[in-house]
């Protein structure tokens, strides 16, 4: 079925057409909600969180835009409201906080998730706006103007926080590798230990 | 030229495969030819764009999603009872339904009210009895056939009784020159003036009424006004 006749069967109140809707788009909204909050289980609540209150303003919705457009709109604006109220925005977070990193991890891939612990401890000092950009822009591939309808601003404005976002996490990245090199000993054993 | 690096620096996350203007695009290439700092640039900024896509966020497997959902459609039922169902209606604001049925009222009261024109009146009575209405029942000259079925004239003090008594007519005459008359002397109309007035029969000129009779029908008709008959 289409997703305009899921929508307005959806509208209807009809419960099973909304849930269809929910599974087509929940892994793209929990990612979006993982890069944001940096953490999986407020991550998996600001996701449900975000399909209750589609379910319950869905009748508002009048297909002048995109269905999956207004979706997203509503994780972005659950995701800063949680962020705003958590007072969270730059602390830094190791990624095993994320749920992602096993504690049984053979030495082989030790090096990626190592990179990865990088990359997600320089994305938690990226303010939420620019974390967001960068999540739409790389992962999902949207342009400028479409960045700008999900998380409101000008296609501009959009372009010049995603440019800048690059430049930050480059000069993070590195600064983390300066970091790393001088703090080797420390970082990869007693940083895991520490957050158990 | 560093100020022109700083401005090419600036779109080079755009560079070369996202949304640039062909002009910018062409100005860019050529400017990274002669200039290593900006290609330095632009390939460290790949490779963050490379190493962010290398890692996404993983899936965390069906058990959570099964879970997740589980969870879900407890709140979205709850949310359901609720919400109830979206209610069965125009979808029109209630100012407009208000203001349409105000104007249907107002369409119904003009065309039903009393805005209309009153219904025709009845016809008219004869022209022939309101003329002689007009004219005070009072005939210049008479016919000998409207002399012979006119109705016989109401008795008064000033009449001679001789004429009254013979005047008389008998009920079968008096019914035919009723009808003849066009007009029942039991019912009249209202409003009407009696043909045979009184006053007007004393101001008869008798002369002038036979005047086109014949000596012998002068004579008949005296014998007959004088018998009675």
């Amino acid at each position: 079925m289409s997703e305009p006749h899921l929508v307005a069967r959806a509208q209807q109140g009809d419960l099973p057409a909304f849930e269809e809707l929910v599974k087509r788009y929940q892994r793209e909204i929990y990612q979006l909600a993982c890069r944001l909050l940096q953490d999986a289980e407020e991550a998996k609540d600001m996701t449900q969180q975000t399909f209750l209150q589609a379910f319950i303003h869905i009748r508002e919705f009048r297909q002048e835009s995109q269905f999956k457009t207004w979706l997203f709109r509503i994780a972005i604006n659950q995701c800063f409201n949680h962020l705003r109220s958590k007072k969270r925005f730059g602390d830094p977070v190791d990624a095993q906080e994320l749920g992602l990193v096993e504690e049984d991890t053979p030495a082989a891939e030790l090096a990626a998730s190592e990179e990865r612990d990088r990359l997600y401890a320089a994305l938690a000092r990226l303010p939420a706006k620019q974390r967001a950009v960068l999540t739409l822009k790389l992962e999902r591939g949207l342009s400028y103007k479409e960045i700008s309808e999900e998380l409101g601003g000008t296609a501009g404005a959009a372009r010049v926080n995603y440019c800048q976002a690059l430049k930050t996490l480059k000069k993070y990245l590195k600064s983390e590798d300066s970091h790393e090199m001088a703090m080797r000993p420390y970082t990869t054993a007693a940083g895991r230990l520490s957050r158990r | 030229m560093k100020w022109r690096c700083a401005l090419i620096q600036r779109r080079l996350a755009d560079y070369p495969d996202g949304d640039l203007r062909p002009f910018l695009r062409r100005l860019i290439a050529a400017h990274l030819e002669g200039c290593p700092d900006c290609r330095r640039e632009l390939q460290e900024l790949k490779e963050v764009e490379q190493l962010y896509l290398a890692h996404p966020v993983p899936d965390p497997g069906e058990d959570f999603w099964q879970e997740f959902d589980r969870e879900l459609h407890v709140k979205l039922a709850k949310a359901s009872q609720v919400l109830g169902p979206k209610p069965t209606g125009l979808g029109l604001p209630y100012y407009v339904a208000g203001a349409a049925a105000v104007a249907a009222v107002l369409v119904l009261a003009v065309y039903l009210g009393p805005f209309q024109s009153p219904a025709p009146g009845p016809p008219a009575s004869p022209p022939t009895e309101a003329k002689v209405a007009e004219k005070g029942g009072k005939p210049a000259r008479l016919a000998p056939q409207a002399l012979k079925t006119a109705p016989p004239p109401a008795a008064s003090p000033e009449m001679p009784a001789s004429l009254a008594a013979k005047s008389a007519p008998t009920p079968a005459e008096e019914a035919e020159l009723s009808l003849a008359a066009g007009r029942d002397r039991d019912h009249p109309r209202m409003g009407e003036e009696s043909l045979w007035d009184d006053e007007d029969i004393l101001s008869w000129d008798v002369e002038t009424v036979v005047s086109d009779l014949t000596p012998e029908e002068r004579a008949q008709l005296k014998k007959r006004l004088e018998t009675g008959r």
